[in-house]
């Protein structure tokens, strides 16, 4: 039983760390894009 | 004094060696099967005569050098920067027998490449390569990426100290787990992960675009394997740009970000330290860096007056500097395109983010971003400590997986890096010049070649100079291996020679 909760806790804990990671992963190209929108508004 | 290898020395490092070219002619089978199933006799038959060879090579290596002793520094290192010569040389050959190559020199040259993943490509006609030879380019970029020792210790060498070492000579620093070769393991287990998750998305907006499921799927696995491992081969000779499809381009830039974190950072995000994906000094340094080297590269491209439209402009500016950043090499613009319509600012931010690469211990190559943030804190703590008294004491702390505190050794190794990686990077510029390209694209390639990118902005070509080829090679093997295994393999050689008995 114990076993099975800790293998519950193993998959939870990775599953969450791939979606943190996914998340890091768009907040950077958000950032990016926006870096170029900025660029793009002060010098077109 | 320098003392002459003994007997055993060598067989230690032909035990290895031998273990590590089994490895390369059991990872051959891929492709074998993949050419019975899409009936493609001529590769089945390439397949099994490099197979076959490899195996032999190898079988032979490791009985006639059998030994039961462990690897000691000298050993693991020097096993770790002859692998990938024995590597690229047997995996060229199914490349070469594939005709697709103009000489053995430019199958060997895409097989460093590979393995280094780099991504230039001498390739000729790709088009119209046969899928098991295409599957099999993309399958020596995923076992460089991970790394040719990792594969050796997952499935062949015992996890001994000696292991440990050999896994340090492949510029794999970090431990992430007690014992080596679970941290191989671990290593494997995130990129089947993301093989399942990426592969899937690529699939589906593959076939959103219009490619047939099939095609779509296979295409899929080959680009995961290249955005993963930081690599750049794409089985089209236009790269992403054939795609013509901006959801797929999304998800090469998510995979190409992933794949430059650092594996201890997947593992401490994985088992719950969430925190360490906004502490870490890595990320940090990352970020800031694509701000600086973005905003460069956008100054320039706009100068230029390129794009009509700020959608064009960003997601093309953002994808080249990601996909240099990173280290990968996809392109979504022809590599002329730099030099003629880019300009020098543009091609200057590009390469700079190429030269600072993205994290230790990931599949990127380069300065990379944690050597470039200790240096940083080291010139900060010395500036403040200038403008403090005299007698107080300053600590400067760096985050990292753990709070640490900066000390000498970690500014030295990083400083005596960043200056081999400039030394390797203007090594190449000037063999670029020779050649007689101008000195914005010859550093643009040099560094592209040194920092395991794959982007060009022309100059590789089957075309070029063969001298060039070789030092692009020499280059591409010396950056992904970061130097101390080369330059412990070159102490060997002149030991051989010039060392006393």
């Amino acid at each position: 039983m114990k076993s099975i909760k800790t293998l519950f806790k193993t998959i939870w804990n990775a599953a969450l760390g791939i979606s943190l990671e996914l998340v890091l992963v768009y907040i950077f190209i958000f950032a990016g894009l926006a870096v170029c929108f900025i660029w793009w508004t002060l010098l077109k | 004094m320098i003392l002459r290898p003994h007997l055993d020395d060598y067989r230690i490092i032909g035990y290895y060696l031998g273990k590590i070219t089994i490895s390369i002619g059991i990872a051959m089978m891929i492709p074998f099967i993949i050419a019975v199933a899409h009936f493609e006799w001529q590769g089945a038959v390439d397949f099994l005569f490099s197979i076959s060879f490899t195996l032999l090579a190898g079988a032979l290596l490791s009985i006639i050098c059998h030994t039961k002793k462990d690897l000691a520094t000298m050993h693991a290192m020097s096993v770790a920067a002859l692998s990938w010569i024995v590597a690229m040389l047997v995996s060229a050959v199914p490349l070469y027998l594939s005709g697709h190559y103009g000489s053995y020199l430019d199958a060997s040259f895409e097989a460093m490449s590979g393995y280094a993943t780099t991504g230039l490509s001498l390739v000729v006609d790709l088009d119209h390569m046969a899928n098991s030879y295409n599957f099999w380019r993309h399958l020596i970029m995923f076992m460089g990426g991970q790394g040719i020792v990792v594969i050796a210790l997952t499935f062949l060498v015992r996890g001994t100290a000696g292991a440990f070492r050999m896994y340090v000579g492949e510029a794999r620093d970090e431990k992430i787990m007690p014992n080596v070769v679970e941290t191989a393991r671990f290593i494997w287990l995130v990129s089947i992960v993301y093989l399942v998750l990426g592969s899937g998305a690529l699939s589906i907006a593959g076939i959103w675009g219009g490619l047939p499921p099939l095609k779509a799927i296979f295409d899929s696995v080959c680009i995961f394997m290249a955005a993963w491992d930081t690599g750049g081969f794409t089985p089209q000779s236009q790269n992403i740009l054939f795609y013509h499809n901006f959801p797929l381009e999304i998800i090469t830039i998510s995979l190409m970000l992933l794949g430059s974190i650092n594996f201890a950072l997947h593992y401490a995000v994985w088992t719950g330290n969430r925190r360490e994906l906004y502490r870490n000094i890595e990320i940090v340094t990352l970020f800031v860096s694509i701000i600086v080297t973005l905003s460069i590269t956008a100054w320039g491209v706009l100068r230029n007056y390129v794009y009509a439209q700020s959608l064009s402009f960003s997601s093309k500016t953002f994808y080249h500097l990601i996909s240099g950043h990173t280290g990968t090499g996809y392109s979504t613009i022809y590599p002329r395109q730099f030099v003629n319509e880019w300009g020098p600012l543009a091609m200057f931010g590009v390469t700079l983010a190429m030269a600072i690469g993205g994290s230790v211990c990931s599949t990127t190559g380069a300065i990379k971003v944690f050597r470039i943030g200790v240096i940083y804190k080291a010139l900060r703590q010395d500036i403040k400590k200038m403008l403090i008294p005299e007698t107080a004491i300053l600590v400067q702390k760096i985050h990292h997986i753990k709070d640490m505190i900066l000390e000498d050794k970690y500014v030295r190794i990083s400083a005596i890096i960043l200056i081999s990686y400039v030394n390797l990077y203007i090594f190449g510029t000037i063999a670029g010049m020779l050649c007689g390209y101008s000195l914005s694209e010859a550093l643009f390639e040099s560094v592209s070649a040194a920092a395991n990118v794959g982007l060009s902005c022309g100059i590789t070509s089957p075309s070029m100079p063969a001298a060039l080829k070789i030092v692009y090679m020499f280059q591409m093997w010396a950056g992904r291996l970061e130097f101390i295994a080369v330059m412990v393999l070159l102490g060997m050689i002149i030991a051989t020679f010039r060392g006393k008995r």
